[in-house]
């Protein structure tokens, strides 16, 4: 066996209490495609982080190709060869491809050559089948695109190892497999690439090897051949099993419930800016999934039904009062409870702690705000603390930032949120994005339950394959009208798809 | 056409103060920091730059130490952000306090009290042949060297914020930490350098007072022109050959104002005293439509 391209030996690091990564051993050899596969939390971001060298290891030690190396910031991974991809996009929104391509680096301090720095992308980009418009400022272009840009800057400094973190949270299926095509050329050309994820799925169609984490350690690395879903469920979760569907998503079984004889949310010909003309109703003891691309009045429908001040023609009804002109609170009054797309900008207040971030929305209850306006703290650290238990979000105690929480642990902390005070009905938008399955899971179960106890789901994905496990029916939006609606029995992924697609 | 150009020539004076002063101002913003300590390390660069003047009985003497009380004042200020993130709000308004505090007693402390008050040593006009004697021309030519360091300045810094790599990287800081950090730009050590010099500049423009313009020394000199700085660095969107612009512009207003305190005896000279500081209010909200941010201005960075 050849000497690897990159060893970590024994890594730890601790941020405050928690463990992020004990004594992890991981290399990887030249020109494959290595997975690194893990739930949230499990440490893959940071382990990459530390070869990065934007976070110092607490102890062990990294060797590129064989020698031991010193890395205190990501200029020195430049320096090496190492090149990192971001979860969230780290190019300035203000600059074009170009200005962002050519920043940092040596040389060249007090000069700006443009001309030769295009000449150089355009090669890079034809080479690999990676093109996007140079000169358009980055706050402009799609997520595919940004991740372009930053897999041609990597390459643009002399990247060897290209790290994916999570490459694929926003990508749409085309981009996915373009993603792919990519990589693949890449590797031919000499560039090893780790691409991290918690999506089984793509480390089955993506990778030649992987190495599977968990809770900071290194539970195991298989070869392409020793690679089974089962396997790769065992290692992820241990001592949870965990049932899985075809596309990789948690099995849950949802068994008749007894409609209720009204519906609990209704939509009569509701116009609004985004929106026209939308009726639907959601009884009690159903789970109505809204299928639609994003940008297609998915973010203004949730957002009339918590906010139906901007109501332009039509009535939005909860369990069969008008809530026409309400404000938000009223609405969270009337039992609905809402879960927003993006939780890091619009599900919490990123300082606050979880306590105060789970009265949010309940401030106008009486048994957490008096009349006089003060704020019943024990009664809200009470709920906080009885949301953290039910919800295993893992956190040493409510009073942490609510920030410092991982991405599923917030997610659990708003769902717990949402279901403080027993709602009639749930608004929840993408509430699975960018969780690991045993997080989706546990949420699918949530909605289930509140199915099964009479109460209506209202939610809003894009994600097709997650809508049909759980859904009654579907509802497809496309241009802010409704396209189509589906039962459960006339299911079908292509036929919903199109009318998705405006066809 | 002789008074065009008298009341040009001393707007261009005071436009190198406002101009030196905001310059400082939206170097550092360019890598966010948002330094508003400019009022204190104006009135402390006032005070300790007479002082070294007087003493020294030469200007440029004056104009160094006045520019490195600014740069020690803004040494402070990176320094206490970075080391203990502290808000750099709260940082620059206690800049203000202590500055606007230090200048007084420094200078009581030196001087002592006089019954007449010290005259700051000459500063020399440096005059440019045929350019300077071209009417409208030359009332931006014919001063101090002082101003046309200002030139220098504002040029020098368009051209390495926008015409170099690393003035490049330097904005990227501004706007995105993360994204300068991650392709191995110094985040920190630009800001410091970045604070540092624009704080020089505002203990120039501080200095400049006492020197050039009363040519004494006066309590409360800088009379809220280092928060005016402010006002011009935000109208400017912080680019530094619009701050030129917008110094001009309050500049313009200041000695407008004198003119018209001098011309008309009806209306309570409080009222033109109170002009530059309604146009600053006016501009902002005319322009508030155009008026751009550096992304990350005013936050603080770490990377854990």
């Amino acid at each position: 066996m050849t000497r690897p391209l990159v060893e970590l030996r024994a890594v730890s690091k601790q941020f405050g209490t928690v463990r992020a990564l004990d004594g992890v051993d991981f290399s990887v050899q030249r020109c494959e495609i290595r997975g690194l596969l893990g739930e949230n939390g499990a440490g893959k971001s940071t382990l990459m982080k530390v070869l990065y060298g934007l976070y110092a290891p607490d102890s062990g030690e990294v060797r590129v190709d064989g020698e031991p190396v010193h890395i205190a910031s990501p200029r020195d991974s430049i320096d090496l060869g190492i090149g990192m991809v971001h979860q969230v996009s780290t190019l300035v929104p203000e600059f074009n491809a170009v200005e962002n391509i050519m920043m940092g680096g040596e040389g060249d301090s007090f000069t700006l050559p443009v001309a030769a720095v295009e000449r150089r992308i355009r090669e890079l980009s034809d080479d690999f089948g990676l093109e996007f418009p140079l000169d358009a400022k980055v706050k402009g272009v799609s997520a595919g695109v940004k991740q372009k840009i930053e897999i041609v800057r990597a390459l643009y400094r002399g990247a060897r190892l290209l790290i994916l973190d999570e490459p694929t949270t926003s990508l749409v299926e085309s981009e996915f497999v373009q993603l792919l095509e990519s990589l693949k050329r890449l590797v031919t050309r000499g560039v090893t690439v780790i691409f991290i994820t918690h999506k089984m799925r793509e480390v089955m169609e993506a990778c030649d090897s992987v190495t599977v984490m968990r809770k900071g350690r290194v539970q195991s690395s298989l070869g392409r051949g020793e690679m089974t879903k089962e396997r790769l469920v065992k290692l992820m979760f241990l001592e949870r099993d965990i049932d899985i569907t075809d596309s990789a998503l948690p099995n849950v079984t949802v068994k008749p419930t007894k409609r209720s004889a009204r519906p609990l949310l209704e939509l009569d010909t509701v116009g609004a800016p985004g929106l026209h003309d939308l009726s639907f109703h959601v009884h009690g003891g159903e789970i109505v999934g809204v299928a639609a691309v994003s940008g297609n009045g998915e973010r203004e429908l949730a957002e009339i039904i918590v906010h139906p001040r901007n109501i332009t023609s039509g009535e939005i009804r909860v369990d069969g009062a008008s809530v026409n002109g309400l404000s938000t609170l009223d609405v969270f009054a009337w039992g609905v409870a809402f879960t927003p797309e993006d939780r890091v900008h619009e599900g919490v207040l990123n300082d606050g702690s979880i306590v105060e971030n789970t009265l949010l929305g309940h401030h106008g209850e009486a048994r957490f705000v008096s009349h006089r306006g003060f704020v019943r703290w024990n009664a809200v650290r009470q709920a906080t603390r009885s949301v953290i238990s039910e919800y295993n979000v893992d956190t040493p105690d409510e009073t942490l930032a609510i920030r410092r929480l991982s991405g599923g642990n917030m997610q659990k902390s708003i769902i717990g949120r949402a279901f403080v005070s027993d709602p009639r009905v749930l608004v929840t938008h993408n509430p699975t994005s960018g969780l690991d399955i045993s997080t989706v899971e546990f949420i699918f179960e949530r909605l289930v339950r509140m199915r099964t106890e009479g109460g209506a789901v209202l939610w809003i994905s894009e994600d097709l394959d997650e809508l049909m496990i759980l859904s009654d029916r579907i509802v497809v939006l496309h241009g802010g009208s409704i396209a189509g609606e589906f039962d459960r029995d006339r299911f079908d992924k292509v036929a919903i798809g199109l009318k998705m697609i405006g066809g | 056409m002789a008074f065009v150009n008298v009341l040009l020539t001393q707007i261009v004076t005071y436009t190198t103060v406002y101009t030196l002063a905001s310059l400082g101002v939206v170097i550092a913003g360019r890598t966010g920091v948002f330094n508003v300590a400019g009022e204190g390390i104006m009135l402390a660069s006032a005070s300790a730059g007479f002082l070294a003047a007087f003493f020294s009985g030469n200007w440029l003497v004056g104009f160094a130490v006045g520019a490195l009380m600014g740069a020690l004042l803004g040494a402070i200020l990176i320094f206490l952000h970075e080391t203990f993130l502290v808000s750099q709000f709260i940082l620059g308004i206690s800049l203000v306090i202590f500055g606007s505090g230090i200048s007084d007693l420094l200078y009581k402390l030196v001087m002592g009290v006089r019954l007449q008050a010290p005259i700051a040593p000459a500063t020399p006009d440096v005059t440019i042949p045929l350019l300077g004697r071209i009417p409208i021309v030359g009332a931006f030519l014919n001063h101090d060297l002082i101003v046309y360091l200002m030139y220098v300045l504002v040029g020098a810094s368009w051209w390495f914020f926008y015409r170099t790599k690393r003035g490049l990287e330097t904005r990227a800081i501004g706007e995105n930490p993360v994204a300068a950090d991650v392709v191995g730009v110094p985040v920190v050590r630009r800001r410091y350098i970045a604070t540092i010099v624009g704080s020089a500049c505002i203990g120039i423009a501080g200095a400049y007072l006492p020197i050039v313009i009363i040519e004494t020394y006066a309590p409360d000199i800088a009379a809220g022109r280092g928060f005016m700085a402010i006002g011009i660095a935000i109208f400017a969107s912080w680019k530094p050959q619009r701050a030129f612009i917008g110094g001009m512009l309050f500049a313009a207003i200041e000695v407008i104002s004198f003119q018209l305190q001098i011309v008309s005896d009806q209306i309570p000279f409080q009222f033109f005293l109170m002009l530059p500081f309604v146009a600053v209010l006016a501009v902002m909200v005319l322009f508030k439509s155009r008026i751009e941010f550096p992304a990350a201005v005013g936050k603080p960075y770490s990377r854990e």
